[in-house]
């Protein structure tokens, strides 16, 4: 057996992304809103091994190994009261009294360290009662109070207390265009920081870059979180969906590390998936495996708004899922390697990595003309460490400087007890990420020169 | 190879196509073959070479067609069985196991191929197959020629659990081998056969005895296969069960009657796609009411835009099960259209409707009626917030609607919809003169009933808007009257502590004199012959040449303007109040004479401030 997996589920777009992922996950499995097996179920080759992700009650019942955790209480009520109320442990939905008001600090200091004590002792609750775990998935945003201060917290609190374990992170990255708050970027760089040392892979989802895929490819003119999410679940389904069925690659979490992480610090791969269709269209066109592939090369598709053709990659995972034979595979990657503009670092210990799934991708019944994702008959993910999303953290620290050379808002946390200088370290310390970047990057281009076969 | 005949579907080099003319080919010597391409654009042109039509393609492209040797060897057909072998269950002697063909090389790198051996090996357990893809195959029947049966292996012995098959870009000739694929895969419920091209649908034997081959199928795509919709009509009545048909891009512009023959699956249908055929309007899909299960329509790509096509009149109904319609990208040029959906779609809720000129033009409608010259090439400009606005007045238009393009349209939503849309109706109403607000309610059905929930709102005729306007045309007057407490000579004005009362009428500038000080008179309770109006300009003039003192003050009269040439109000009595600050400036003050000059004339500006004085 596999060791299991806990989720965590931090602020309120952790959560609410957290409720997507879960309602892709029981479709997956073949399980009902409540957690037992659903009858109907229909299209099930093998409903997977549930024990990585799911607890098995005495009564049939799989409750998810997952907890919710939020400062402010309405998003934890909405999953109490929505329809997956029955699904989850009340005991492992956490939620305080007093919001983060999307500040780091209260999130990380004043509010936040009420909380961090009884969430982590229920963490090791759960903890306890596994066989073998393996890790933690936590999903937070960067840009609010909770999902930035909270989630460094509880990750520090993770990395003393279970060091040996691994530590993956689904990470909603601020967007000028869906933004919220306007200190998204000083939460953002502070959460970095102190993650940075803490998370062993960071997959970085832009909610800018899934609202334009919603525009484009799937035409929805004023896609809603709600639209975003189930997208965003649809990748973090590929993702972990060989932690949870037969697949071959990343069987275990640890794996995603060896595969994808070259250096502790760059640990932020790019995530891109097709086909991305609105499901009125699938059935015009033909998705043949080459041109997923290629498709995941595209900008259009990822989940950073970055330019991977500026960039040099360091490793690739790419994750085939359904109706995908070798073959076609085989071919596909052929194809990929004459073409140019794809290069691969030379020097770089990782590699090249292709896996197939046998499970058909699925997809949430859409109720009529509802939110439309494609019911599919195969899909990829891929999964990347590019030097290309350096980009994304330059464009971060743009906007950081930008306020803090007036000191704009730094009140607001220095109020919580936080100390001024913790500012200028944190932006040290991006700026020395974004420096990192740059040097993987350049040296290869030495190497490019003379391993050049094309 | 056999050799070709008339309708055979061939495959070269990957191309699949059917042959449509054997024979000579005028200017070049031998035999060929006239095949339509599946690709449209594959070919060079529509079966007319040089003038000379020698055989029609199913396809309207203009390129659809080529000539070709028969003597050019087309792909090997396949079967169903080695179709399925081949693809799912390579021969390890021909097929080179994973990881012994030459690994493929990124910078020096190898691209590792995890546990593929384990997925083939998966794979390879025919048996164990639910889902099938084989498009673009070459699978053009289900057995080898000559005796199946001998072959020893059924496909219900060797993958009998399939239960989606896709069966697309083949070189299926007729409707049998489906059949006969079929009737051997009693878990099946989901069939493509897109992009085929099915002969004689109506009189093959097979079909016709289908049985019960198809009596688990629920959902069954026959696209781009060119059938005509009694041909799809006769397939799908061969499904018992069926609930979602795909009959996109077949060249449809107008559905006939759904035979009574076929009614098995008028009651369970509950999706129907019709996507990227050739409709111009609602009614030419009139037949569809007789699905009394549908939910859904899906007629996007399509160039409809008229609910009723010209020949008849009469709107069509369709059944209140239809909950969702999609409608994108297509003509729709008019609300009006929008306005008249919920008659023939009575249960609709959920509407999709981008892409329409309609939806990235909003104004269009309006503009139609009374041009405003600058609404059309601003709309261009500002797609993004066009295309807002058509949401909006979309969502109000429609009081059903729940869903639109895929959001879910929140209470709060609708109310600001609803309250813009009536904003727009009203402002569409102050453009109008009255008499034709009737003609502007008329297009906005809700009028009535929107300002029931809202109130009616207040039709503002702004002054900046087109001069013709009345609005344009009046002014501000702003009068004030000073009361005194003694009822003195107007000399004393200054005396005793002056209440002053104001009062603030607009009057059209085409009013005389007279009419004005009517008004003031009425006003202030005074008589208007014993009043006198003084329009305080608000500017200052300096007193150029003469010094006055106190004594012009008051009372003195015009005439006098020695110094003051500055006659912008031409031919206007002048006249200046003393109130000379530091010595050489007074502000200008005119009366406005008894006259029938008209208002407009004697004031200058929007908004004037005038004095009344008693006489």
């Amino acid at each position: 057996m596999r060791g299991e997996v806990l989720h965590l589920h931090i602020g309120q777009a952790g959560a609410q992304l957290g409720n997507s992922a879960w309602e892709l996950y029981l479709l997956e499995h073949g399980l009902g809103q409540d957690g037992r097996p659903n009858p109907d179920a229909k299209d099930l080759a093998d409903g997977g091994s549930y024990d990585t992700f799911f607890t098995e009650t005495s009564n049939g019942k799989y409750v998810p190994r997952s907890i919710f955790v939020d400062l402010d209480p309405s998003p934890i009520d909405e999953i109490r009261t929505g329809d997956y109320r029955q699904l989850f442990h009340p005991e492992l939905l956490i939620s305080g009294k007093e919001d983060a008001a999307n500040n780091y600090a209260r999130g990380h200091y004043t509010v936040g360290k009420e909380m961090i004590d009884p969430v982590i002792e229920r963490i090791r609750r759960v903890a306890d009662n596994c066989s073998s775990l393996q890790g933690f998935l936590i999903f937070h945003s960067f840009g609010g109070g909770t999902g930035s201060g909270f989630g460094a917290l509880l990750l520090e609190r993770l990395s003393t207390d279970y060091a040996k374990k691994c530590k993956l992170e689904f990470t909603v990255y601020p967007a000028p265009r869906v933004s919220t708050a306007v200190v998204e970027p000083y939460n953002a760089v502070l959460s970095t920081h102190s993650t940075i040392e803490n998370a062993d892979c960071t997959f970085l989802v832009d909610n800018e870059a899934v609202y334009d895929i919603c525009r484009r490819n799937l035409d929805i003119p004023r896609p809603s979180y709600e639209h975003l999410n189930r997208l965003i679940a649809q990748v973090v389904s590929s993702i972990t969906s060989s932690l949870r069925f037969d697949g071959a690659l990343n069987v275990d979490l640890n794996e995603f590390q060896t595969n994808l992480v070259p250096y502790p610090r760059i640990h932020y791969p790019l995530i891109s998936y097709a086909p991305v269709v609105s499901a009125s269209k699938s059935s015009h066109e033909s998705f043949k495996v080459s041109e997923l592939t290629f498709q995941c090369f595209e900008p259009n598709n990822q989940m950073v708004v970055c330019d991977p053709r500026k960039g040099k990659y360091m490793a690739v995972a790419l994750l085939y899922r359904g109706d995908v034979v070798h073959r076609d595979c085989s071919a596909a990657v052929a194809a990929l390697k004459s073409k140019s503009s794809f290069n691969l670092v030379e020097w770089c210990p990782t590699g090249f990595k292709i896996g197939i799934n046998y499970q058909k991708p699925v997809t949430v019944p859409a109720a009529a003309g509802d939110v439309g994702l494609a019911p599919v008959d195969r899909s990829v993910s891929m999964l990347s460490n590019t030097t290309a999303i350096a980009e994304a953290w330059s464009r971060l620290d743009y906007k950081f400087d930008l306020m803090y050379s007036k000191r704009a808002f730094v009140h607001w946390y220095v109020g919580e007890g936080m100390e001024e200088g913790e500012f200028s370290e944190a932006r040290e310390d991006l700026a020395a990420l974004e420096k990192d970047y740059e040097e993987v990057a350049q040296d290869s281009t030495e190497f490019d020169e003379e391993g050049a076969e094309y | 190879m056999s050799s070709a005949s008339v309708g055979q579907r061939r495959s070269y080099d990957g191309a699949l196509c059917t042959v449509r003319y054997i024979g000579e080919v005028a200017g070049t010597t031998g035999s060929w073959l006239g095949v339509e391409w599946d690709d449209p654009s594959r070919g060079k042109h529509d079966g007319q070479h040089k003038g000379v039509r020698y055989f029609s393609c199913k396809n309207k492209s203009k390129t659809a067609a080529s000539f070709v040797r028969p003597t050019r060897l087309p792909d090997e057909p396949e079967t169903f069985l080695s179709a399925v072998q081949k693809k799912y269950a390579p021969d390890p002697s021909t097929q080179p196991a994973p990881g012994t063909q030459a690994p493929i090389r990124f910078s020096g790198k190898v691209a590792e191929e995890v546990g593929f051996e384990k997925v083939r090996r998966q794979q390879a357990q025919l048996e164990e197959l639910q889902y099938v893809i084989l498009d673009s195959a070459r699978v053009a029947r289900t057995y080898p020629e000559g005796e199946a049966e001998e072959k020893g292996q059924t496909i219900g012995q060797v993958c009998p659990k399939i239960k989606e098959l896709d069966l697309s870009r083949n070189l299926l000739e007729h409707f049998d081998p489906v059949v006969e694929i079929c009737s051997e895969l009693p878990l099946l419920r989901n069939l493509k056969v897109n992009w085929n091209r099915f002969r004689n649908v109506l009189e093959d034997k097979k079909l016709e005895a289908a049985g019960d081959a198809f009596n688990g199928v629920t959902e069954l795509s026959l696209e781009d296969t060119f059938l005509g919709w009694n041909e799809v009509c006769h397939i799908a009545s061969k499904f018992p069960a069926l609930t979602t048909l795909h009959a996109d891009s077949n060249q449809l512009s107008v559905l006939t009657a759904i035979s009574p023959a076929a009614v098995s699956f008028t009651s369970t249908l509950t999706s129907l796609h019709l996507e990227f055929n050739d409709f111009t309007s609602l009614s030419d899909l009139a037949p569809i009411s007789t699905l009394t299960n549908l939910k859904n329509l899906l007629l996007k790509g399509n160039n409809i835009s008229a609910i009723t096509a010209p020949t008849s009149p009469e709107a069509p109904s369709f059944p209140p099960s239809v909950q969702y319609l999609d409608i994108s990208y297509n003509r729709v040029g008019s609300w009006a259209f929008v306005d008249n959906l919920p008659g023939s779609f009575p249960g609709l809720t959920s509407l999709r409707f981008t892409h329409n000129p309609i939806y990235e033009h909003p104004d269009l409608d309006s503009a139609s009626s009374n041009p405003p010259p600058s609404a059309h090439s601003s709309s261009q400009k500002q797609g993004v917030s066009k295309t807002d606005e058509a949401y909006m007045l979309l969502v109000a238009r429609l009081p059903r609607l729940k869903i639109l393009n895929f959001s879910t349209i929140s209470p709060a939503d609708r109310a600001d919809a609803e309250m813009f849309y009536l904003s727009r109706i009203a402002k569409q109403l102050a453009a109008v003169p009255e008499a034709a607000e009737p003609d502007v309610l008329s297009r906005h059905r809700r009028w009535a009933e929107l300002c029931e929930a809202y109130g009616e709102p207040s039709v503002v005729r702004q002054k900046e808007l087109n001069p013709t306007f009345l609005e344009a045309r009046l002014v501000n007057a702003d009068f004030y009257y000073y009361h005194h407490h003694h009822l003195g000579p107007a000399q004393g004005e200054r005396a005793g502590e002056p209440k002053m009362e104001r009062r603030s009428v607009q009057i059209p500038k085409s009013f005389d004199i007279y009419a004005v000080k009517g008004i003031a008179g009425k006003l202030f309770g005074l008589k208007p012959l014993g009043v006198k109006l003084v329009w305080e300009t608000g500017e200052w003039d300096p007193v150029a040449g003469f010094d006055e003192d106190e004594g012009e003050e008051g009372e003195s009269d015009d005439e006098d303007a020695s110094g003051q040439e500055q006659g912008q109000e031409q031919g206007q009595e002048e006249k200046k109040e003393g109130e000379s600050k530091t010595g050489r400036w007074v502000k200008r003050e005119v009366e406005l004479k008894d006259g029938p000059r008209q208002f407009g004339y004697c004031v200058d500006g929007m908004d004037v401030k005038i004095r009344v004085e008693r006489r």
